[in-house]
């Protein structure tokens, strides 16, 4: 039997009754998991939420970024790079040919792409159905500190960079944003690993006085 | 923490790695029996220095490390095809 909507895939790791549910974008979400004032505190220390109904798509091959920039998509020149639209779309260049595109709040470009014309020789469109997460706050270096063996400070990533490493054993993709008048990572990383890696951030995040947040506290157009 | 460097994405844990066997080059499509059989079944298992196959699983990239096996020194890493460019 077909569910009627589609769940996030991190809702196994969400508790029963006690937060918020929603629909965003045709996905149940959960949109509050405690009072605003709360939540706006968390996002102070250690703030984690869940984007995963953000629409995603994906392509490759050696016509990718060409096919790409016929489509009016910017296109990031260096491997493991991001670069960000005009619309707030995410365009993550995933090593050599690889394109991963986020669509920005609200918007539809994925969708459009996907009914774009047939794609030409060398261009391969890839499914994406990643679990998604936003991460921000004072905290969040040791967060990362406590999950990856890499340094991840802004520093260390540079302005534009993407990093494909693991997080407490998961692969994942990880993007430092400076969005909204704040300073935010988004983490991406196979969706049946999605309730794992949530249970381990969040836990992390009680322990700085941070945890789980609703993501209209990132994304003004879900508030 | 052992270290391996991703041509890609640079030098990483070993943890996000996966070993992929020994690189060896195929006899040609002609050879004989005996050369094939060989090609197929037998290993060179004496330390020294091997390029080998190796795996970065974050990011899906197969690359060719050079090591030497009995002091587990990697030399250098390197993309198939782009051994010149280092």
């Amino acid at each position: 039997m077909q569910t009627e909507k589609l769940i996030t895939p991190i809702a196994h790791a969400f508790p029963v009754g006690s937060v918020t549910w929603g629909v965003i974008n045709g996905m149940q979400v959960v949109t509050r998991f405690v009072g605003s004032d709360e939540e706006e505190a968390r996002k102070e220390f250690l703030g984690i939420a869940d984007a995963s109904f953000l629409g995603k798509f994906g392509v490759k091959g050696r016509n990718a970024a060409q096919w790409l920039q016929d489509q009016g998509i910017v296109v990031p020149e260096q491997p493991n790079s991001w670069a960000g639209n005009a619309d707030g779309s995410l365009v993550l260049r995933l090593g050599g040919s690889e394109f991963l595109i986020e669509d920005a709040p609200g918007g539809n470009l994925c969708e459009k792409l996907l009914k774009a014309d047939a794609k030409p020789a060398g261009v391969y469109l890839v499914p994406h159905v990643e679990a998604s997460f936003v991460l921000s706050g004072n905290a969040v270096q040791e967060l990362f500190a406590e999950v990856c063996s890499i340094d991840l400070t802004r520093a260390a990533l540079g302005v534009q960079e993407v990093v494909m490493t693991q997080f407490a054993g998961v692969s994942v993709v990880l993007m430092h944003q400076d969005l909204e008048g704040e300073a935010r990572y988004r983490v991406w990383c196979d969706s049946s690993y999605g309730p794992y890696l949530w249970e381990v951030m969040a836990g992390i995040a009680n322990e700085h006085s941070g945890g789980p947040i609703g993501i209209g506290n990132y994304f003004s157009a879900y508030q | 923490m052992k270290l391996l460097t991703c041509p890609v994405n640079g030098t990483r844990p070993l943890s996000e790695f996966v070993f992929g066997g020994e690189y060896r080059v195929p006899p040609a499509a002609d050879c004989s029996d005996k050369v094939w059989a060989d090609y197929v079944h037998n290993r060179h298992g004496a330390p020294g220095i091997k390029q080998e196959w190796w795996y970065h699983a974050p990011s899906g990239t197969w690359f060719i490390a050079e090591r030497n096996t009995l002091t587990d020194q990697v030399i250098r890493t390197f993309l198939k095809g782009q051994e010149g460019k280092q």
